[in-house]
């Protein structure tokens, strides 16, 4: 059963209904109105070949990994694993989840579009499958609105992929892309004013699209009903690109100032230098206004993960990692622990940047959510009895910062799976819903539960 | 499917009131007992349904039902089962209830990989067939083809703007799988401008006004300074020009019109130069350059079928065989009736079939496809293990074998699952044959792989001949051993899931979502042993199907290397054929080499090779109006001696090739 993306695209315009203005503006706007009071953004940095407990979990928590009760305790007097230490500064808003499942992705080397969708979507050695349903970073690019609805940038194992499709879905079949050149992203969002383009070929572009339009329209009236479906979404591609187009023109200034500046690490042939690059465009397109969603996705889904982090001086791919190879001395786990620091290295810096630009009350930091986890839950071979996270959540974002919480283990009462996490963070920003994605029809009574984690909101 | 099944009802039959007579008693009869009101199986109830499919809280359910009908998945095998008549009358319904409600039912069958859903012995039987069609289409252009257009009148690299998925175990070039949307157009739009740049490019030299290096004469009248209104005859020879480039043909004086009134719109707003690569890039970017159009045109015959027009069918033989667009040849016998007969089209793709100066990557593409041996580079292998793995040289090694195969075009199929000839370390330079080597990939000895002794010296003189107690084949090469296995292990279970559903025609569900699909890691003991788990009764409903085939290629560890011992035990390699729908087939094996013998003399591989062929030349799933191409196809394929361009002429000439409906 399909809703055209057009139809969707309608609708999603209506209901952003030009709501979105650049954080600057907006700023004006609430001190004008006397409210700081705004949902937050979403930030989602997924890490391919999975992540163990152990590596994001403070030192002298020993975890009873079968549990049968919830902990929910502050971070304050914790010392944060090696791997977390680079968002030490912002221990305060740091909440460790951990004891969450997600049975219904199926597992395996990546969980691809169900780890952010909680489905199966049929993905195997070689292949991403097809998402089942919209995922949540897109679910709330689509709450939210944004001239872009959501951005998905990142990193593949192999350097030539420009675009990939391994996490992020608009809706059943839809699968949305992840930009893994740098360039590319870049031409995308800031294109309209980017170095030596000018103001005519921004124009020129705009009447090109409405010719191109027209002439797409008309084979459309002219094509098999069965064939529709596909030049609506052409038609749609184009529309939304024309919609954006008077978008990028309102807000040109502040996209000339907030454009990231190219260097080298945007058409670097190693993956550190680009995911780096990536988390620099990412910043600027929050801060520019472009989008209120983000992915970043490093080495996720099949068949893309097997990243070597030759930046960090390991010159062997994560697959090999995962099966427990060494390298250079470097035993599997130092590996993925110095892999996994240089992640929460960029993020630490990302939220640095938001920090610095003021918003509301408070700063852009307050208002955003970043949530980190493994396309992989909690191994290389997942199985997805459990599913760590890490939350930084802002100030007003309505999510709790500075906690340690453990739910249950699968099956016992009160235990939760990740589709509860979802529905907290759609409840953060404004949506309710009973529960996002696809329940686990194995879990039984107050072992499962509806709604927003209670323990997670603030 | 079931088209045909349908004649005897109406559409326009399928009211509310069928649902009452016709679908709410199917419902009752062979649902409810699972799916009824008190804790219902997989938690669906379908006693609530009502006969409306606007209702939107019961679409889902709906394309549930549709589904597991269409795919014959429900009622379970050991329940009572309707007759395939009464099946489609319900799908019939729901499809059309849907299409009232301005909802499409999604079709699986019409997902790579669900071809084998259709039941082979409909298509191969003696019944009656009427003529065979496909429906009308557009049909996304190829990356390769996208890359030559442009190469055609640009230079540089271009990012690709969109890809071919894998599919899984389906083809990947099937013509419903691919729109063109947001992040695709963008890029397009990126490489049009660059496209554009080079096409319409302005020099001052010594303040004199050049043309770039790829500007053509035409153009630059446009964009040349002191001409800021060109006429009317200079706006003609640059879209003459740009269509013969790019689309081939003439404009129509509609199109033409359309794009000068463009181009002097966008010259007045936005400057002259800019105008006219505008006017480029709407060349480049019509519908026309980035589709191949496959509607048909004419007169509808006695059976309603319309032939591909002349242009369509000469794209439409281009990119069955090349990755370029038609040559001249081709399309002046397009525009001069020479593609009006069977008989004619057959003389082109004969032409280009026998052509060895025309490249035809499509064809080893199909091979590559179908065996999926390619995947072996995908299977990360720890080469502490086995330093001389070189997936690259293995799967290169391959390739040989199989166009050296096509070549000799003799019992094809029986020749890819038997030969003991083998290309080792080959490659071709220049179209001399050199010892191949993979990059950083392995330490120079791929040849190991093969069980070959360790002073063997490499030769030119190949293929050569392994003996036939090891190898047997394309699945006995090191490649798709590779391919289909793990990192540790052989993979059994995508053996034999490849072997069932490639050569038996056989269909296996998806995993189901409860299942938790590992294997115990316990080192001390084999494969074999370790796959009992799948014994349980509600796993070897789908595990008979598949690892008794898989299990016979034990003789070969996970490298592909042929062994005898196994954790220091003689190595277990029986296995069996069970289920085949051949009787003459099913039994047990000693090992791999007797299997696929064994395979290679079935009249049912044989023909599910031909469905195979099928759906990678028509860009779909067959269904039951294709039996007629089909039993045409594999008649060819066997009057021929098996040959492989004779059953590449059939498909190409067949009815579902040339016509519409």
């Amino acid at each position: 059963m399909t809703i055209t993306r057009r139809t969707a695209l309608k609708g999603l315009s209506l209901s952003a209904g030009g709501a979105l203005l650049s954080p600057i503006l907006e700023q004006i706007r609430a001190h004008a109105a006397g409210s700081a009071k705004r949902p937050p953004r979403f930030v989602f940095v997924v890490e391919g070949n999975g992540l163990p407990w152990n590596q994001i979990t403070p030192v002298g928590i020993n975890r009873d990994q079968k549990s049968t009760s919830l902990v929910d305790e502050s971070l304050a007097e914790r010392e944060l694993p090696s791997a977390l230490k680079p968002i030490e500064h912002y221990k305060d808003r740091l909440t460790v989840v951990n004891g969450l499942s997600g049975r219904v992705a199926g597992g395996g080397h990546s969980n691809d579009f169900g780890a952010l969708g909680v489905h199966n979507c049929g993905s195997d050695v070689g292949s991403s499958g097809t998402p089942q349903g919209e995922t949540i970073d897109v679910a709330l690019g689509k709450r939210l609105g944004g001239i872009f609805t959501h951005v998905g940038l990142g990193i593949s194992d192999r350097p030539e992929h420009n675009v990939i499709y391994n996490c992020s879905a608009w809706d059943k079949s839809k699968p949305l892309p992840t930009i893994c050149q740098p360039m590319s992203a870049y031409g995308n969002l800031f294109g309209s004013v980017a170095g030596g383009s000018s103001k005519a070929e921004f124009n020129a572009k705009t009447n090109l699209l409405d010719f191109l339009l027209d002439d797409v329209k008309k084979l459309h009236r002219e094509v098999p009903t069965a064939e529709r479906d596909k030049l609506e979404a052409h038609l749609a591609g184009y529309e939304e690109m024309r919609h954006r187009q008077s978008r990028l023109n309102e807000i040109e200034n502040t996209l000339r100032e907030q454009a990231p500046v190219v260097n080298d690490k945007f058409q670097s042939e190693v993956e550190t230098d680009r995911l780096d690059a990536h988390f620099d465009i990412a910043a600027a397109a929050l801060i520019g206004g472009l989008t209120n969603s983000v992915t970043l996705a490093s080495g996720v889904g099949n068949p893309f993960f097997s990243v070597k982090f030759t930046g960090l001086g390991i010159d062997f791919g994560k697959h090999g990692i995962g099966h427990g190879g060494s390298y250079n001395g470097m035993s599997w786990d130092e590996m993925a622990i110095k892999i996994r620091g240089f992640h929460f290295e960029l993020i630490a810096r990302l939220m640095k940047k938001l920090e610095a630009v003021p918003e509301g009350d408070g700063t852009m930091l307050d208002n955003t959510v970043i949530v980190y986890l493994s396309d992989a839950a909690e191994g290389h071979h997942s199985r997805c009895w459990e599913w760590p996270f890490v939350v930084l959540a802002g100030k007003h974002s309505g999510i709790q910062g500075g906690r340690y919480v453990e739910y249950p283990y699968y099956g016992n009462d009160g235990h939760r799976e990740i589709g509860n996490l979802y529905t907290t963070l759609l409840a953060a920003a404004g949506e309710h819903r009973d529960y996002f994605g696809v329940r686990d029809a194995m879990l039984k009574g107050k072992a499962r539960g509806d709604g927003p984690l209670p323990e997670l909101l603030a | 499917m079931f088209g045909f099944l349908l004649l005897c009802f109406s559409p326009t039959s399928a009211l509310a009131e069928d649902f009452g007579t016709t679908v709410r008693p199917f419902l009752n009869k062979y649902c409810l007992d699972c799916h009824g009101p008190n804790d219902p199986e997989a938690n669906l109830a379908l006693d609530g349904l009502a006969g409306d499919l606007s209702r939107q809280d019961q679409q889902k359910t709906w394309q549930k039902v549709f589904e597991q009908l269409e795919l014959a998945q429900m009622p379970p095998e050991d329940a009572e089962q309707p007759t395939d008549t009464d099946r489609s009358r319900v799908l019939s319904w729901i499809r059309t209830n849907a299409a009232h409600a301005g909802v499409a039912m999604e079709s699986k069958l019409d997902r790579p990989g669900f071809g084998n859903y259709v039941k082979h012995e409909l298509l191969f039987g003696d019944s009656s067939v009427p003529p065979s069609y496909s429906p009308p289409r557009l049909w996304r252009i190829r990356p390769a083809v996208y890359h030559d257009t442009i190469h055609n009148v640009a230079k540089g690299d271009y990012t690709d703007p969109f890809t071919l998925k894998s599919a899984g175990h389906g083809f990947r070039d099937y013509a419903n799988q691919y729109q063109l949307a947001g992040p695709d157009l963008n890029q397009l739009l990126t490489n049009a401008r660059k496209v554009a740049g080079q096409l319409a490019e302005l020099l001052i030299e010594d303040g004199k006004a050049q043309r770039g290096s790829r500007t053509p004469e035409q153009i630059f009248v446009l964009i040349k300074p002191g001409n800021p209104e060109p006429s009317t005859e200079e706006f003609d020879a640059a879209v003459d020009w740009l269509f013969h480039h790019v689309l081939l043909r003439d404009p129509t004086g509609d199109e033409r019109q359309k794009l000068i009134d463009f181009t002097r719109q966008s010259m007045k707003s936005d400057g002259q130069l800019l105008g006219v690569r505008n006017l480029v890039m709407a060349v480049l970017l019509s519908p026309d350059a980035l589709y191949r159009s496959e509607r048909g045109a004419g007169e509808p015959d006695e059976y309603g079928r319309v032939p591909l027009a002349p242009r369509e069918l000469a794209y439409a033989i281009a990119y069955a065989l090349t990755d370029v667009r038609p040559d001249q040849e081709l399309l002046k016998a397009a525009d001069t009736g020479g593609l009006a007969t069977r008989e004619q089209v057959k003389r082109q793709v004969e032409r280009i079939l026998n052509n060895s100066k025309i490249e035809k990557p499509r064809i080893l593409g199909f091979f590559r496809e179908y065996f999926e041996y390619g995947q072996a580079e995908d299977v990360f292998k720890d080469p502490e293990l086995f330093r001389s793995h070189a997936a690259s040289v293995l799967v290169r090694d391959t390739d040989h074998l199989v166009l050296h195969i096509y070549e000799q075009d003799k019992d094809v199929l029986r020749e890819l699952l038997t030969t003991q000839k083998s290309f080792i370390e080959y490659e071709l330079r220049n179209g001399k044959p050199v010892k191949g080597h993979g990059g950083r990939m392995g330490d120079g000895r791929s040849y190991l792989s093969y069980n070959l002794p360790l002073d063997w010296k490499w030769t030119e003189k190949q293929p050569i001949t392994l003996p036939g107690s090891q190898r047997a084949g394309i699945l006995t090469q090191p490649a798709w051993l590779v391919a289909k296995s793990g990192n540790f292990d052989n993979h059994a279970i995508r053996r034999g899931l490849w072997i069932r559903t490639k050569l038996l025609g056989g269909t296996i569900p998806d995993l189901p979502i409860t299942v938790d699909a590992q294997l115990p890691t316990d080192p001390a003991l084999t494969l074999r042993e370790r796959m009992k788990v799948t014994r349980e009764t509600y796993c070897w409903q789908c595990h008979s199907k598949m690892n008794p085939l898989g299990l016979s290629f034990e003789m070969y560890d996970h490298f592909g290397r042929w062994r005898t011992r196994e954790l220091k035990e003689p190595v277990l390699s029986e296995g069996s054929i069970d289920q085949s729908g051949d009787t003459s087939l099913d039994g047990q094996v000693d090992n791999a080499l007797e299997l696929v013998h064994r395979l290679a003399d079935s009249e049912r591989v044989r023909q599910v090779f031909v469905r195979h062929a099928f759906r990678y030349w028509m860009g779909r799933n067959e269904t039951l109006a294709d039996a007629a191409t089909l039993r045409r196809a594999d008649r060819d394929y066997v009057e021929s001696g098996g040959s492989m361009k004779a059953l590449i002429t059939s498909l190409l000439t067949s009815d579902s090739f040339l016509y519409r409906k």
